[in-house]
């Protein structure tokens, strides 16, 4: 390469030989003029032409009289082409004479030939020019790079790299298989750019020096990295309002100490749940009424103990859907809302894995790929609350444990996946809670004493597979084997046990016939085997009594339950804004021996870009209770409870990263069972009767907010009312009926790892009913009290402000954060409920969580 | 099938701070207090009588200016506060001079049944649980307000009648107590162990409406008008609680101490009132 811009530099003057030059370092120009031969016959046809010529070298830093310098030589070339002999004719002093001469005997001639063509030696005179060689340019920076993901040290293939110096793209590159480029940029000062998707930026400065080559690695963040809070919604939509948090949002939203369930219900539709009650209350239904499934399978069981920790550890947890209401005809026996956790697949790429430490619980997780396709991966989580609950117990508390309340609970993902087209999961997952205590002595009721042991369990083996066949058709077919069991028992009289065995089929099959038609079915069917055995208190009404008052209920039932469920969609685009999915759903309940049929119907229009109108009116059944159907202890002739669920909403973009979503909502509830205050005195009247009835409207409101990678969160307010009309009373507020909830969260990235974040929350107190005064049962020794109208007082408005903050340290291969999330910081007394003196004549509010500062240290590789 | 767990478990959460608040014990007579309705019998075969008695803790310097009993053919419940189920049915009953009042609900019963002609129709369940209440005001304007409730059997005499707990003695720091004897005095600041023995041949089994076999369970309440009881509340025929002498109200020279076994279907049985002496301070 050298060679040849050398030689375009170099301009070979030559007098006699007319060679074609190579040129030297420092440019030369010779001359050869043939000298003195004799001239015998026949006669010099051609002189000696240079075939190579050899560049003077002058020893650096020589000073050159002038710009140019001649040594004239004299050569006396072989008949093969060599130099044999060479003496400087006219010289230009030394260090150029020698320099001329050594180079002169390493040159190479095409030697003289006579006129016969015979070769013969010739003395040829050579002026050879030697130029003061000019500043050559600097050696280029030759860089090569690897691109990886901080942490995981995933290589970041296709990303285009540029080097510039100035403004001047200099360089250009892209990242191979491995992360890998090479750039060649002249010495000096540069920057080095990439911007690779999901990721921090490259940008970076760079000193090289000439010649110098460098290989180095640059680490770059996840964009949406653990300290990033954004609401983002699929693709494709099939719900009205549908957000997705992802499982770094849910482990950082301020507040919900990283829980899987808790960070959703920051999202507007989601009541505030009593501290310790872990409920599900969506758009003003019962608690009852919403369903959380995993990957489109009921979860069993949603919290531990006391409602702080779901049952589903964040392990594995690839985001969490969130549809509080109007979902698609995949879903059923649910008349509120659903939330769907999905799971990623253990990765493919090495070992990797997790611990996370804090105030409640430890884990860990491991996964890695196995080859072939094949990947695997583990979690478990075990809580701390058994070593911290005796610290916070008063030491003359009436309750001690032998077994202090604990949990445990537990993923295993499995995955193989052959090709892009089709994917086996295995999923076992499960968790198991126990306390076992004392009760000294009877404190208020004379039937609360002795042992107390509650043993809460649960196991799902989950086969999912997933095959799309061609682009437009595709089938994903889950099967689950669940077993759950709940043993306990208080006192000497009152125990529940439950040994339920589930099989859960559902298969859904898609096919696109154009971009404008597609169809959607499946079936979703359910059945099991449930042995019970309990014997409780009876209360026929919604408030608490003494249990010692009430009449006790004993059940000894073993019986099988089915509910299969086939359901239909068809997407209508008739242009591309325009979606339309009309569908439908029938439902068989063994319970009741009902079907139910549920049309439902959605539509989304994207008026402009930017703006999208989203309307859906729908039916939503479920069958009643268990407890409710069962002819031991209800009514097994009970309809199915029904609500009409309409939402109209809008989402705007207003600007690059902020979006506000608006919707509204109206649920007519019908058919609901309720209780039959008949019943306490007259045998013959059935338990539960289908006459309950309700409305729930209100007024959904999502601002998020992202600016740039700096800050995020959202603000999230909910006006709803929710009324229940149970004959013969007049309607009155439901029990979780909040007309104003409002959350306002966001996470701010500091630098250098550090991020806040804040959750504010302002909610109505929920409606209660007042006790007005009481009455001494003599049989039992306890006060019963005397209830006021239903739900016609009103718990004081709840507020509480949260904070996190995090830190993140990155190693190479892996990261460790540092978190503080303090709940309640201003250690306000929230009023959750009122506690009453033993005969109702006093109370004093019942608060919530005091500051609770959750400090915790996690380490991902 | 997670609802009643969810009820269970809500139960308890219930249970935990009502162990933590801060009132006044049932066990502390700091006011009127009606502590047992003692009822002769327990349930009643068709045209029985019954005879109710009420044991009130009136405090010293109130007068009882009015005692009421009503009766109802069916109660509600507790979940309505045992309010009468028809309430045109419920009736007014006229007490003795002690405050006991004797009834033959019979009567009654048919009366707002329609089963005058002595036929009880099919519909009438073969036991009803009738509601005495009872209502003591003072002159201070206290009130209390009380029910019992008693089987009626509508069609034959209980197979097998509930019989009220027999109370053997009560033991007051080791002595056995009787009424208008003092008992060994309550040290300041120190305790004094209250004994209740039960006689184990009152306590009865009995099938319950679920259909279970069940042995009744002897409870006994212990009251005092100072100081407290370490259990206002315990189980068993032969059970033991601490009056402890902390707090106590300067100038207060005795206590009064009652003892009430319940089992807990009605039966009742008292002892008392106890006079403990309360020992001065070192």
């Amino acid at each position: 390469m050298t060679l040849s811009r050398r030689a375009a530099r170099a301009l070979p003057m030559l007098l006699l030989l007319a060679a074609s030059s190579a040129a030297a370092q420092q440019t030369g120009v010779q001359t050869a003029t043939p000298t003195a031969a004799p001239a015998p016959e026949p006669t010099l046809a051609s002189p000696p032409r240079l075939r190579e010529l050899v560049a003077a070298e002058v020893p650096p830093g020589t000073r050159f009289p002038s710009p140019e310098v001649v040594v004239v030589l004299s050569l006396d070339v072989s008949a093969e082409g060599k130099v044999e002999s060479a003496v400087v004719s006219e010289g230009a002093g030394e260090p150029f004479d020698s320099a001329a001469l050594a180079a002169a005997r390493r040159f190479d001639f095409e030697p003289g030939r006579l006129s016969t063509g015979e070769a013969v030696p010739v003395t040829v005179t050579f002026r050879l020019r030697i130029q003061e060689p000019v500043a050559a340019p600097p050696a280029p920076v030759r860089l090569t790079g690897y691109l990886l993901e901080r942490g995981s040290r995933l290589p970041l293939p296709g990303i285009p790299v540029e080097a510039l110096q100035g403004e001047a793209v200099v360089a250009r590159a892209t990242t191979d298989g491995s992360g890998r480029f090479q750039v060649e940029v002249p010495a000096g000062e540069f920057r080095l750019r990439a911007a690779p998707p999901d990721h921090q930026p490259l940008d970076l400065l760079v000193r090289g020096q000439a010649g110098e080559v460098r290989e180095e690695n640059y680490l770059l963040e996840g964009a949406a990295g653990p300290n990033e809070t954004v609401v983002s919604a699929t693709a494709i939509q099939r719900e009205v309002m549908k957000d997705v948090l992802t499982a770094e949002q849910v482990f950082t939203v301020p507040g919900s100490a990283g829980d899987t369930l808790k960070a959703v219900l920051n999202l507007p539709g989601a009541a505030r749940a009593p501290f310790g009650a872990g409920l599900l209350v969506l758009r003003g239904s019962a608690p009852g009424d919403s369903k959380v499934f995993l990957e489109g399978q009921q979860i069993p069981q949603l919290y531990h103990f006391g409602g702080i920790r779901s049952t589903y550890a964040p392990a594995f947890l690839q985001s969490v859907e969130f549809v509080p209401g109007n979902f698609s005809v995949d879903y059923g026996r649910a008349q509120g809302g659903i939330i769907d956790v999905r799971i990623r697949d253990p990765r493919q790429d090495g070992f990797h894995g997790q611990a996370d430490v804090n105030f409640y619980d430890a884990g860990v997780e491991m996964e890695g790929g196995l080859g072939r396709g094949w990947s695997l991966g583990g979690a478990f989580r075990r809580s701390w609350i058994d070593a911290v609950l005796p610290i916070f117990l008063p030491r003359d508390a009436n309750l001690s444990f032998s077994t202090a309340p604990r949990f445990y609970d537990f993923q295993f993902i499995g995955t193989w996946s052959p090709d892009s087209s089709q994917k086996l999961r295995l999923v076992f997952y499960g968790s198991m809670d126990r306390l076992v205590g004392l009760f000294d002595r009877p404190q208020r009721d004379p039937t609360i004493t002795g042992a107390l042991d509650a043993q809460v369990s649960f196991y799902n083996l989950q086969a999912e597979y997933g095959n799309a066949f061609s682009s437009r058709f595709r089938q994903d077919t889950s099967l689950v084997l669940g077993l759950q069991e709940i043993r306990t028992q208080i006192g000497p009289q009152y125990f529940f046990d439950l040994n339920l065995r589930r099989v859960s089929l559902r298969s859904t099959w898609s096919y696109g016939f154009s971009p404008q038609w597609d169809l959607r079915g499946g079936v979703d069917a359910e059945m099991g085997r449930a042995a019970i055995g309990a014997n409780l208190p009876d209360s026929t009404g919604p408030n608490p009594l003494p249990p010692s008052s009430l009449p006790q209920i004993g059940a000894q039932v073993t019986t099988w339950y089915y509910s299969p469920a086939l359901f239909a969609e068809l997407r209508w685009s008739p242009i591309p804004s325009l979606s339309i999915l009309p569908g439908v759903r029938a439902n068989w309940f063994s319970d009741i021996n009902q079907w139910a049929v549920d049309p439902r119907l959605l539509a989304r229009w994207e008026v402009v870009p930017g703006t999208t109108l989203r309307g859906a009116v729908g039916l939503y059944q479920q069958a009643p209770a268990p407890q409710k159907t069962n002819a031991a202890t209800g009514n097994p002739w009970l309809l199915p409870e029904r609500s009409l669920q309409a939402s109209l909403g809008v989402g705007q973009r207003i600007v690059d990263g902020v979006s506000l979503d608006v919707t509204g909502f109206y649920k007519d509830l019908t058919q609901q069972a309720i209780s039959n205050t008949a019943s306490v005195y007259d045998p013959a009247a059935p338990r539960y009767t289908s006459t309950g009835t309700g409305n729930i409207y209100g007024l959904e409101t999502l601002l998020k907010v992202a600016i740039g990678d700096s800050f995020s969160g959202w603000l999230a307010y909910s006006y709803q009312r929710s009324f229940r009309t149970d004959p013969p009373t007049n309607q009155v507020p439901f029990d979780f009926d909040q007309p104003s909830n409002l959350t306002v969260l966001g996470t701010y990235q500091l630098g250098r790892g550090w991020s806040a974040g804040a959750r504010f929350r302002l909610v109505s107190g929920n409606p209660y009913t007042p006790v007005v005064g009481s009455v001494f049962d003599s049989a039992t020794g306890v006060f019963v009290p005397r209830y006021g109208d239903t739900n016609s007082d009103r718990l004081a408005t709840f507020w509480a402000l949260d904070l996190r903050v995090d830190k993140v340290w990155t190693f190479p291969g892996w990261t460790l954060t540092l978190y503080l999330d303090t709940q309640n910081v201003t250690n306000r007394k929230n009023q959750e409920g009122w506690t009453y003196s033993y005969d109702y004549a006093e109370r004093t509010p019942t608060t919530g969580l005091p500051i609770l500062p959750i400090l915790g240290l996690k380490g991902e590789w | 099938m997670t609802r009643p767990r969810i009820g269970a478990l809500a139960a308890l959460a219930l249970l935990l701070p009502a162990c933590m608040d801060d009132f006044a014990p049932q066990s502390d007579l700091l006011g009127l207090r009606t502590l047992a309705l003692v009822a002769d019998p327990l349930e009643l075969a068709p045209g029985a009588s019954v005879t109710i008695a009420p044991v009130d803790h009136v405090p010293a310097g109130s007068t009882v200016t009015a005692r009421r009993w009503t009766f109802c053919p069916v109660s509600a419940g507790s979940v309505a506060a045992y309010a009468c189920a028809v309430p045109q049915c419920e009736v007014e009953l006229t007490p003795a001079a002690d405050g006991s009042v004797q009834a033959n609900p019979t009567a009654i019963v048919a009366r707002c049944l329609g089963t005058g002609g002595g036929v009880v129709p099919a519909s009438v369940p073969d036991q009803l649980a009738t509601v005495f209440r009872y209502r003591v005001t003072t002159d201070r304007g206290e009130e209390r307000d009380s029910v019992l409730q008693i089987p009626q059997w509508t069609r034959q005499a209980p197979p097998d009648p509930n019989r009220p707990p027999v109370i053997l003695g009560v033991e007051v720091g080791g002595v056995p107590a009787r009424v208008g004897v003092p008992t060994p005095p309550l040290p300041a600041n120190g305790t004094l162990p209250v004994r209740l023995r039960i006689d184990p041949a009152s306590v009865q089994t009995y099938v319950d409406a679920a259909g279970v076999t069940r042995t009744e369970t002897m409870t006994g309440y212990f009251y005092t008008t100072a100081g407290t009881f370490s259990a206002g509340i315990t189980t068993g025929v032969d059970t033991t609680s601490d009056l402890e002498g902390s707090d106590l109200l300067p100038g207060v020279a005795s206590a009064q101490v009652w003892v009430v076994a319940l089992d807990l279907r009605g039966g009742e049985a008292v002892a008392g009132p106890f006079t403990v002496p309360i020992a001065a301070a070192p």
